[in-house]
């Protein structure tokens, strides 16, 4: 996995006790549709608790972490060892340097 | 008659990642931790059918698999399946040790009625296990703890086993006594000079013989031979709120490249400390003895420790020490990998310092530690331990979901 860090804007679903799938994300202008949510788990940060999740778009790995106290999502990680295709260009460029 | 089952999960950091990211199902795949250097944590079992071992250097691990591909892992997972584990545990008994971050011992004597039988609770977890991690677990039952993983090193991986008391017996008879949970290479060596091969020889040994070569532990290795052991379980509720079962609080890290010079192991040395010293004041704990482990760029791996006047928990003191030590030792080759360990541990006093700078010391390090609790570990550190990349290291086997042992 490659680290990525930045904020994204995330369709999500927020179910009964408490089960959040996100269904979709906006990433460098892209529109990337779950496919899958191979693994959920919580990240702390010193007092702070991080819902991360891993997802496939079906040909990409994408590590995604919602902030309940700041309401904010972010896209941890990708995995490079998967279609190079499947990347949005501005990650490409941002990768390639 | 007691009956303990262990639920031990296969390849754990393995089949989780593999879990995790379907490109790698049905890969041989080894986890690593995040330095290059690092060696193999754990190995898929499609990496282990080519040989790949725990502890296994990168490099020896590729040279048995060329295609094994390496995945760093990440304790954030595994600490979260491991606590959310318990709780599926505590659904079938309230009786319940969490023993290492992948392996738990369940007593369920008082409850397996409730689900059928012992092999029908073990089913049940076994599939609950899978329904919500996704991952595999064997699961090993019988009258006491070591039969119980007897039963489940047996049955690996993907195993279900049940080892009934009359079983033991005709079961140990011809199996070396090292295959037994307790007994190390080592032991299992001296007992071979003692022309003892087999548990069911151990079994039979004369007590007094076992005694005046291993002093107490004698009598113990007769008990495992015949099968026989009445360690209770220490279920986790028992363990909090002192030092129970903790010896010893320890970080070890591989450095990022071999070093020599004492001066540049320092603020390695001291980045063990802290987190060392942060732990155990975290869990109002202090210890008497200091050890400094050191790994040679050849593996050869040593110990040497300190005890200290009065019992600690202050980075400082544990660095000082560390530091002493480092200095009285004669290096022979480059180091590798650097641990601190606290031992000898006790709980906390109290008392009021007789002179005010050791108060000032003990606000210091409050302060920080509540700063680093809110917003994460080492946003407030020693200013010698900031320009390296902090890495974390790979999870300890002996993390556990409470006690002074849940800790990064």
């Amino acid at each position: 996995m490659t680290t990525v860090d930045e904020p994204v804007t995330v369709v999500a679903s927020f179910g009964g006790g408490g089960r959040i799938s996100p269904l979709k994300f906006r990433w460098s202008g892209r529109v990337i549709p779950v496919r899958e949510v191979t693994y959920r788990w919580t990240r702390h940060v010193g007092g702070r608790r991080l819902y991360c999740f891993s997802i496939s778009d079906g040909t990409t790995l994408y590590s995604l972490s919602f902030d309940p106290e700041g309401l904010s999502w972010r896209l941890q990680a990708v995995d490079t060892g998967l279609h190079e295709s499947a990347r949005p260009r501005a990650y490409t460029h941002a990768s390639g340097r | 008659m007691k009956t303990i089952l262990l639920a031990d999960m296969d390849a754990f950091f393995a089949s989780v990642e593999q879990r995790c990211n379907p490109a790698l199902r049905g890969k041989p795949i080894g986890v690593t931790g995040p330095a290059h250097r690092s060696v193999i944590t754990t190995a898929s079992y499609e990496a282990r059918r080519f040989g790949v071992k725990t502890g296994m250097s990168i490099r020896e691990a590729k040279a048995l698999c060329p295609q094994l591909i390496l995945v760093t892992g990440d304790n954030d997972k595994y600490t979260h399946i491991c606590t959310a584990l318990k709780e599926v545990y505590l659904s079938f008994t309230p009786v319940v040790e969490v023993y290492s971050i992948d392996e738990a011992f369940l007593d369920i004597t008082g409850s397996s009625h409730l689900f059928g039988g012992p092999i029908e609770t073990g089913r049940r977890l076994k599939a609950e296990i899978q329904r919500r991690f996704g991952i595999s677990a064997t699961i090993g039952i019988g009258p006491n703890r070591l039969l119980a993983k007897l039963a489940s090193d047996i049955s690996k991986p993907d195993g279900l086993r049940l080892i009934e008391a009359s079983e033991a017996g005709p079961l140990l008879k011809d199996l070396p006594p090292e295959k037994l949970w307790g007994i190390g290479a080592k032991t299992a060596e001296k007992l071979k000079r003692l022309g003892i091969r087999t548990c069911g020889e151990l079994g039979s040994a004369p007590a007094g013989l076992l005694r005046s070569c291993f002093g107490v532990m004698g009598e113990r290795l007769r008990a495992l031979g015949m099968g026989v052991d009445s360690t209770p379980l220490h279920a986790d509720q028992e363990e909090e709120g002192g030092p129970g079962g903790t010896k010893s609080i320890g970080h070890s890290t591989t450095l990022p490249h071999d070093l020599f010079r004492r001066s540049e192991m320092a603020h390695w040395i001291l980045r063990l400390s802290e987190k060392v010293g942060s732990r155990a004041r975290r869990h109002g704990l202090t210890g008497r003895t200091v050890t400094l482990i050191m790994r040679y760029r050849s593996f050869e791996t040593f110990e040497r420790r300190r005890g200290l006047g009065a019992a600690t928990n202050d980075t400082h003191t544990i660095f000082r020490t560390a530091m002493d030590i480092l200095s009285s030792t004669r290096l022979k080759e480059p180091v590798r990998l650097l641990g601190v360990t606290l031992c000898g541990i006790e709980q906390a006093d109290t008392q009021l310092a007789l002179f005010g700078g050791e108060d000032r010391r003990a606000g210091l390090l409050r302060v920080m530690d509540m700063l680093n609790m809110k917003y994460g570990p080492s946003t407030l550190t020693w200013a010698a331990c900031k320009g390296e990349s902090p890495h974390r290291g790979i999870i300890s086997p002996a993390w556990r979901p409470s006690g002074a042992h849940r800790s990064l």
